[in-house]
């Protein structure tokens, strides 16, 4: 596995997780947000940092909400279902 | 006096210089779109030391800074800055996590003009740096 740190645009927050592969940058992930939902990430872009225990480089990843996730324009047939809430 | 005014008409603008200190590459990237629009040049820091060797090499008219980074923090960063004698007083705004009101006022006790919660978004810190006259 891969450790890969996250580097959120939407929430303007960086967590650590780990991969089988590097995403690469254009590819879209799912994350859980803030408010606990899943929803689609683009990656905009790809960069390795020297960690600071040797010769190890930590892949990051800056990754930006997905222009259509919430989307008020899509119809809600074309929108993904939302989790129920309590 | 005449040529005088003339030479000074000439002289452009001093640009203003903006320092963004944050150990997040993306919050550089989003914070330097939003002051570059502004009319700053930008110029970054990853940590508090880099930013203080930067501040002494030219010192900017605005500094966005992140509370919690490695090597030096925001806090310790603003605090020795505020400590040098330097003519020049730069206005500092902490852009951070942190929105407890005891940490808001730790950040301007420390000599920070403002404070800004992330996530922040352009109109947001326009309106933070408008209102402390840095916009």
């Amino acid at each position: 596995m891969i450790e890969i740190e996250i580097q959120n645009e939407t929430d303007q927050t960086q967590q650590r997780m780990r991969f089988a592969a590097v995403p690469r940058i254009g590819e879209g992930i799912r994350l859980r947000g803030t408010d606990g939902f899943w929803a689609s990430y683009d990656v905009v872009d790809l960069w390795y940092q020297k960690a600071d225990y040797g010769d190890v480089w930590v892949p990051y990843l800056h990754v930006r909400l997905t222009p259509t996730e919430h989307s008020p324009e899509l119809e809600p047939s074309e929108r993904e279902p939302q989790p129920f809430t309590v | 006096m005449a040529a005088a005014q003339s030479a000074n008409a000439e002289t452009p603008a001093k640009p203003k210089l903006c320092l963004i200190v944050d150990d997040s590459r993306m919050i550089r990237k989003v914070a330097r779109r939003i002051v570059e629009s502004l009319g700053y040049t930008a110029a970054e820091a990853e940590n508090g030391e880099e930013a203080l060797a930067k501040c002494k090499s030219a010192m900017p008219t605005l500094i966005l800074v992140d509370w919690e980074m490695p090597v030096m923090s925001g806090i310790d960063f603003v605090t020795a800055l505020r400590g040098e004698s330097s003519g020049v007083r730069p206005k500092i705004v902490f852009c951070t996590t942190k929105a407890d009101t005891r940490d808001i006022h730790r950040g301007i006790e420390s000599g920070a003009d403002d404070y800004v919660i992330k996530p922040f978004d352009e109109k947001s810190l326009l309106a933070k740096l408008q209102r402390i006259g840095a916009a």
